[in-house]
């Protein structure tokens, strides 16, 4: 996967990084900032920009990160969903009313393969 | 609740209280900024200082309250998707007393999940996992019995 493709995939975690490595370069600068003068009412606006400001864009960053994470698994039950739609409907077009079995002639209880029980569970 | 004609986990009510805070916080930061910034005594940027930390908690708290929204709907839906597996008889024991339909058992301390007449588990310890789905998170099938 080359770059351009795994931004586009990934734009919202992108977005996330950007936030942080902008609040960490806001910090340093405002460290700067207060480090350079020895003024306390000239470090305070340093403080805030840099120092609160920065806290503020890596806060941001990680909302925007768990946000990514929790859309990427809204995704995922969507497919699930349906899927399950397919099975259900399909059981239900086809009368199918007996309990499946596999090569083995054994019954099933469940999906042959236990995919929806794998993605559930991962 | 039906969850699934959404786009995200996320409600308008939701993006609202979000997008607010963050507005809030971003315009508390500038003017806590600004009421600092122009001033050369400490006493009168100190006020810029408070408004700084009232935007970071504005902030945090439209996160946290995004996050928190987030998560809710997942389960939410989780749930729904399990019920409704649960109820289409896709998972566990379809009929009650239906002697052809396998039970589903665990070892305990393994991974998987078996029939419970699999040969992997014959003559072991197992637990039965009446729950359907509900116990069959974080366990893989058995690749010999095809649970």
């Amino acid at each position: 996967m080359d770059v351009k493709t795994f931004v586009r995939a990934n734009a919202d975690r992108v977005v996330a990084v950007g936030f942080v490595i902008v609040g960490a370069v806001a910090i340093v600068v405002g460290w700067f900032g207060v480090s350079g003068t020895g003024l306390a009412a000239e470090q305070i606006p340093y403080l805030v920009s840099g120092g609160i400001g920065g806290v503020v864009l890596i806060v941001i960053g990680c909302t925007a990160w768990v946000s990514a994470d929790l859309q990427d698994e809204w995704r995922r039950l969507d497919a699930i969903d349906e899927r399950l739609e397919r099975l259900v409907s399909g059981r239900t077009n086809d009368g199918f009313d007996e309990t499946p079995s596999n090569e083995n002639g054994h019954a099933v209880s469940g999906l042959s393969d236990g995919s929806i029980a794998k993605e559930i569970a991962t | 609740m039906n969850l699934g004609g959404r786009s995200g986990p996320w409600s308008v009510t939701d993006v609202r209280f979000a997008l607010s805070a963050g507005v809030v916080g971003v315009v508390l930061l500038a003017w806590g900024w600004w009421q600092s910034s122009g001033t050369a005594k400490v006493g009168d940027a100190v006020p810029g200082v408070v408004l700084g930390v009232m935007a970071a908690l504005a902030v945090v708290a439209g996160g946290l309250s995004w996050v928190a929204a987030g998560r809710r709907a997942v389960q939410a839906r989780r749930q729904e998707i399990v019920a409704r597996l649960e109820e289409s008889a896709l998972l566990g024991p379809t009929r009650a007393g239906d002697s052809s339909v396998a039970a589903l058992v665990a070892v305990a301390g393994s991974s998987r999940f078996h029939r419970d007449d699999c040969l992997l588990v014959r003559g072991k310890k197992v637990d039965r996992l009446p729950d359907g789905v509900r116990r069959l998170r974080r366990r893989t099938p058995c690749e010999m019995c095809q649970p």
